[in-house]
């Protein structure tokens, strides 16, 4: 069976009408589809699932309430239809099926799913195959009990490491799904019919031997035994019914907590959001403060320019005043010079006399000297007025205001930006926690609790009477023994029954055994090649099964692996799905959600080697952290046949685009 | 040293004061006498003033304002020389202008007061 392609309308973030090719080329059969977490990776497997079976399926395998299969923008648009339409081959016939979900006539607003209505149309090589046969036609293709094989959910990989437990509830539950899958409950339904005849003709033998004196005692106990048998199997129908009432109840609450889980997380971040706006809010606030209170001598900043200029001005006079005040120094020494010789007409130096002449000459050049110094007594006290207005101009000083202000208001604009962010973020989250109260999530955390202890109490109650219901039987196989002891009673027809049922029941017995056997040694033996393939350890020769199809690493020493890594176990777990889907079906595709999570580098190239040759068909829903467009294995990019990416539109749409 | 005739108090006419409270009022300045300051500094900057101003209201005591002379001080020194009024006089009709400057810079849009002391930086570091 082959997909050829799929056309979705309005399916959970597939907004609108999208398509996607499935790769067809035997040699180029492996199809990427890339999608960041939360984008619609699991929801595009979904659509196949929904598609072929009508079931969409939440994280641990819940079903999604069809209600909240809708797109809901589109839904918010009024636009209230979901469809999807696959193409596919299955043995040379080309198939056609479509399946749509609206509301009921009359219905405008739909509340809830008994609201909607469900249509599927399948077509085979164009002739419309009649409703009533349709999910049996499917169920030859494809059939939906083995769908967790082949559409399977890489997160949920360690649901089978319970399996190693054998004393594990969970675990008997795994294995009596796997059973199914593999055709085991056939022969389990035949011998239990079996010994409800063998109880009936029990029944029979014990009141055909009450006439026989030496057998009465033995046939008394033995009615005591049915009736206690009737008890015990009475007691055990109630507990199995109550057991699977508690189980739905949990399922139901487990599925809304983990629903209201992600409400949580979203509660969670809005508080984190509202602590951040306040922090963001308070920082705000002091940097308005802290503006303001600069903006008191940022006057004296806007100025600093020109007071600068002004100040450089007044200190070019004083200069200017400085070598004046040297001149007038040197005019008063060369004065006090010239009046020393006019008063004693005799050189200061020489001490010779000076001529008349000459005397006439310095008392002229005196009197001009005189003269100059008498201009300079003005200036002086403009010097002092110029010093002085040069110290108190310098002493208004620049504040920090023009290094500050501009730095608070750039932080004061990305604090802002953050706000509007964080303010949207709110608006989004405070929408989606609109309709859920936490009060109730709590309650209903309480009640799951309590089914949680009820369920450990139902096993033990489940267990004692299966133990009392095993010694019950061995006791009256025993009386059985004694009863046909006796000649006559042998040769009732009741006795022939018995013996006939015992040895039929047994048969059976035995054939469930040898077929369980079989099929866990083909399990093992499948299983052991994916993993011989898939592991990097080359100490490990390969798998051992449990009774309850639980895998262990079994080394070259021919000894069990204790320890393994949480790699290890989801590389076992992959395995044991190849295995199981090769003894359950010989052909198909296989679509896998995350299958690489929990994998080192190793492990990973290991597995992307491999997944080419699992199915002829395989597509991988896979994030960048799994698979690096830009590093995929030679191995497999000669296989790729087709990549999309799921692109986020806004946090309720996602597109596929091709790439 | 203030001249004997410098007036003992300044202020704004009515229409500008009311402004100056507006911006206050806004949260752009802590108290009315910072934004008279910067007022003062902003027209100082950009060498413009009031030309003609009509009687001013009285708002602040100089000696208070003005404690340690420095608006007197700046103002004596930057003004044109020939300006023979008291120098508070001066003050009061940069304030004016300033404060004029500032209310419609609000009233487009917001006063952008990195960029005016960014401006002044600048101009420094040439």
């Amino acid at each position: 069976m082959k997909l050829l392609n799929a056309k979705v309308k309005n399916f959970m973030p597939y907004k609108g009408d999208q398509e996607i090719v499935f790769p067809t080329d035997e040699q180029h059969s492996v199809m990427l589809v890339f999608g960041d977490n939360m984008r619609g990776k699991t929801s595009f497997l979904n659509t196949i699932r929904w598609c072929f079976y009508e079931k969409a399926l939440g994280r641990n395998l819940k079903p999604i309430d069809p209600i909240n299969i809708f797109n809901t923008d589109a839904a918010a648009d009024g636009d209230w239809n979901v469809a999807v339409h696959l193409r596919f081959d299955h043995e040379g016939h080309e198939y056609e099926l479509r399946r749509e979900m609206q509301p009921k006539h009359m219905i405008y607003q739909p509340k809830k799913s008994s609201d909607l209505k469900t249509d599927v149309m399948l077509r085979k090589d164009g002739n419309v195959i009649q409703g009533d046969q349709i999910q049996h036609e499917i169920n030859q293709i494809i059939p939906e009990d083995i769908s967790r094989f082949f559409l399977f959910d890489g997160e949920l990989l360690q649901e089978y490491e319970m399996l190693l437990d054998d004393k594990d509830e969970q675990g008997r539950i795994i294995k009596e799904s796997i059973e199914k899958v593999l055709g085991v409950p056939a022969l389990i339904n035949a011998r239990d019919q079996i010994d409800t005849l063998l109880r009936e003709a029990r029944k029979k033998q014990t009141k055909d031997s009450e006439h026989f004196d030496s057998v009465r005692k033995y046939s008394e106990e033995r009615k005591v035994l049915e009736s206690q048998r009737e008890s015990l199997d009475t007691d055990l129908a109630a507990l199995l019914e109550q057991q699977d009432t508690v189980i739905g109840q949990k399922d139901v609450l487990d599925r809304e907590i983990e629903d209201a889980q992600s409400i949580l997380v979203g509660k969670d971040k809005l508080d984190v959001a509202k602590r951040e706006l306040k922090q963001l809010d308070s920082r705000q606030e002091n940097l308005e403060q802290e503006k303001l209170s600069l903006l008191k001598d940022a006057w004296k900043d806007l100025i600093q320019p020109l007071l600068h200029s002004h100040i450089s001005l007044l200190e070019v006079k004083r200069d200017g005043f400085d070598s004046e005040q040297r001149e007038r120094f040197k005019i008063e020494s060369r004065i006090s010079d010239l009046k020393s010789i006019v008063e004693n007409s005799q050189c200061p130096t020489c001490e010779q006399d000076i001529a008349d002449a000459k005397r006439t000459n310095i008392a002229s050049e005196l009197g001009g000297l005189q003269a100059d110094l008498e201009k300079f007594q003005d200036d002086i006290t403009a010097r002092t007025s110029i010093i002085e207005r040069i110290s108190r101009l310098s002493r208004i000083k620049t504040s920090s205001a023009s290094d500050k202000i501009p730095r608070i208001d750039s932080e004061v604009r990305e604090i802002s930006l953050r706000m509007t962010e964080i303010d949207n973020e709110m608006e989004e989250l405070e929408r989606q926690l609109k309709s859920h109260d936490t009060a109730e999530i709590a309650r209903k955390r309480s009640l799951r609790d309590g089914y949680v202890k009820q369920l450990g109490s139902l096993e033990n109650n489940i267990k004692d009477r299966r133990s009392a219901i095993e010694e019950n039987e061995r006791k009256q196989e025993q009386l059985t023994r004694y009863i046909e002891l006796n000649a006559d009673v042998r040769e009732q027809k009741s006795s022939k029954l018995v013996h006939a049922y015992t040895e039929l029941k047994k048969v059976f017995s035995e054939s469930i055994n040898a077929l369980r056997d079989n099929l866990r040694e083909s399990v093992e033996k499948l299983a052991t090649e994916s993993f011989s393939q898939l592991t990097t350890e080359p100490t490990y020769k390969g798998l051992r099964i449990n009774e309850n199809y639980g895998l262990t690493i079994v080394d070259r020493e021919d000894r069990e692996v204790a320890q393994r890594s949480a790699g290890a176990e989801q590389i076992v777990a992959l395995s044991l799905i190849d295995g199981l889907n090769r003894t359950a079906r010989k052909t198909g595709p296989i679509i896998m959600d995350t299958p690489l999570g929990r994998l080192d580098l190793k492990h990973r190239k290991k597995v992307l080697e491999y997944i080419p040759n699992m199915a002829e068909q395989v597509i991988l829903l896979v994030h960048e952290g799994e698979i690096r467009k830009d590093e995929i294995v030679d191995s497999l990019k000669m296989r790729i046949g087709g990549m999309y990416n799921i692109e986020r539109v806004s946090s309720s749409e996602s597109k596929l685009n091709k790439e | 040293m203030q001249d004997y005739n410098e007036p003992k108090t300044i202020g704004l006419t009515s229409s500008t004061k009311e402004m100056l409270k507006r911006l206050k009022d806004d949260g752009y300045f802590h108290e009315m006498q910072d934004g008279y300051k910067f007022a003062v500094g902003l027209a100082l900057s950009c060498n413009a003033i009031e030309k003609n101003m009509s009687n001013s209201g009285t708002m602040y005591g100089t000696g208070d304002m003005d404690q340690n002379n420095d608006i007197y001080e700046t103002v004596k020194a930057l003004r044109p020389i020939d300006c023979d009024e008291p120098v508070y006089k001066t003050v009061e009709r940069l304030a004016e202008w300033g404060v004029k400057e500032l209310y419609e810079q609000a009233q487009t849009g917001e006063i952008d007061f990195s960029k005016l002391l960014s401006a002044v930086e600048k101009s420094m570091k040439k």
